[in-house]
């Protein structure tokens, strides 16, 4: 006999609103169905009532984690309409804050993932590396949210020490590999919680079009900062992790090596900081832009950004389009559940890394 | 870039297409290769970006006069974004969740905002909207068109 559970709107394992409806066979699910739109704000709606300038600030609260991914791909999106040419310095930094808030999203996620499967001092362990990412956060934008840092044609804060910014990088790096991944890669009780189970098959990933760790944890090896470069993507060396499992562990791995990868990243770029400018000569404060779409997508911690933006010639954008990596991934877990134990659920669904706030929008 | 600027072509979903010649009617702009054929088989064009082993992307919604909303369909063909655009007749579009997946929130979303409707779907449920409410919510008249 099947029995329906359902879990949320507010939820035992992340404190953001949705419902994941389960339909359960004994202890076993399966089926499930999930419920999203409880945070819903139609930002896409009121980006079209703002102009180009006020909707940088309004997409940074897309999300309150990769925050700055949201501004930097609308301001692609508009510079491309624009013909706007960004300093070279001005791209460094943009890096420079992405892969910074990789590291503090996917170590924001290793402690959330650790606190699932009962391993509270892990998530404490997490939790204050994750402080030390965003101190450096905060002494380039002096802010741990929303870093308002960029602006069309650049940035609008320069980094002022890179010396300090690499010594912090390495820091952080060494306990990355001193603590973290040894943790999540031989401890017995994360094994144990985490390998076999929420598979996602790699033929499944393809047909939903699933991005981000979550496709390269089954085998899938998309990566826009590799396959199509954006900003100075193209001058750094680093590997795309790739695990073959597709399972909650596989998504671990994956996470853990990229914070690796994102520690490499941010030693080039404060070792390469070029001198110049960080943001093209100032526009005009209520800049019009030639009609015509342009789109813009990076690789977010959680995988691709998409935005098309669309102008008609004014100073509000006649449409702009977001689609968020977690639009894309979330349906995925409604088959990595099915067949799971109801008791791995939230973990399953937490190893997506979901956010409801981009989801929504 | 605005459909209405663009050449009006006859698609022939083989191979070739792929080859993104500006004679075919595809053009690169803005960062992405777009094209805008006169007709669009939509299912048609999906079962062959998907046999191509593309990745879908997404679909974005455009409210355009006289009550239709015109569709980009995104897809990534190893890093590189290729969009189909075409505009609904009377508001409707044949649905490419069945054959797709990834579509399939897309599309509900679409017609949440735009009421776009999508024939031949199963699962017709709201996703952001409260079950209830009147789909068409970001056409600039609020009304269903």
């Amino acid at each position: 006999m099947s029995y329906r559970i359902p879990i949320g709107p507010y939820h035992p394992a992340l404190e953001e609103p949705y419902k994941l409806e389960l339909v359960c066979e004994g202890e076993t699910v399966r089926q499930a169905e999930l419920h999203v739109g409880f945070n819903f704000r139609n930002i896409e709606y009121l980006a079209e009532r703002r102009n180009y300038q006020q909707v940088i600030a309004l997409v940074e609260r897309v999300c309150g984690i990769c925050s700055n991914v949201h501004s930097m791909t609308f301001c692609l999106a508009v510079e491309s309409l624009l013909g706007m040419q960004v300093p070279e310095r001005g791209q460094y930094i943009r890096v420079a804050v992405a892969e910074l808030e990789r590291l503090h999203s996917h170590i924001l996620w290793a402690g959330i993932a650790a606190k699932l499967i009962g391993f509270k001092t892990l998530f404490m362990s997490c939790f204050a590396l994750r402080e030390r990412v965003m101190d450096v956060l905060e002494i380039i934008s002096g802010n741990r949210v929303n870093y308002g840092m960029n602006c069309f044609g650049g940035v609008v804060r320069d980094i002022k020490d890179p010396g300090h910014v690499l010594a912090v990088v390495n820091e952080i790096e060494k306990s990355i590999a001193g603590t973290i991944i040894p943790v999540f890669t031989s401890n017995s009780t994360v094994r144990t919680r985490c390998a076999g189970i929420g598979v996602l098959r790699r033929e499944n990933v393809k047909a939903m079009g699933v991005v981000g760790p979550l496709a390269r944890a089954s085998g899938v090896p998309q990566d826009l900062r590799r396959d199509a470069p954006y900003l100075v993507y193209d001058r750094l060396q680093f590997n795309v992790p790739v695990e073959s499992d597709g399972d909650v562990r596989a998504r671990l791995m994956v996470r853990a090596l990229e914070l690796i990868e994102s520690c490499r990243i941010l030693r080039q770029v404060m070792a390469d900081l070029p001198d110049g400018p960080i943001a093209a000569p100032a526009g005009v404060p209520r800049l019009k832009v030639a009609a015509g779409t342009a789109v813009a997508r990076i690789e977010a911690p959680r995988g691709e950004v998409f935005y098309s933006v669309t102008s008609n010639g004014t100073d509000v954008p006649q449409r702009v389009k977001i689609r968020t990596p977690t639009f894309a991934n979330m349906p995925a877990v409604q088959w990595a559940v099915v067949g799971a134990q109801l008791a791995d659920a939230p973990l399953i669904q937490a190893s997506i890394d979901p956010c409801y706030s981009c989801t929504d929008r | 870039m605005d459909c209405a600027t663009m050449p009006t072509t006859e698609l022939k979903f083989d191979a070739s297409l792929l080859e993104l010649r500006t004679e075919d009617g595809w053009e690169f702009k803005n960062g992405c290769w777009w094209i805008a054929p006169q007709t669009l088989d939509v299912r048609e064009m999906t079962s062959f970006m998907i046999a191509q082993s593309a990745r879908f992307v997404t679909i974005t919604s455009m409210e355009r006069e006289g009550g239709e909303t015109r569709l980009d369909f995104h897809w990534d063909l190893k890093g590189t974004i290729l969009t189909f655009s075409t505009t609904t007749r009377g508001n409707a579009a044949p649905s490419i969740s069945g054959l797709c997946p990834g579509a399939d929130w897309v599309e509900r979303e679409i017609h949440e905002y735009y009421a776009v409707e999508f024939t031949g779907r199963d699962n017709n449920k709201p996703l952001m909207l409260r079950p209830g409410l009147e789909p068409g919510i970001n056409r600039r008249k609020g009304a269903k068109s």
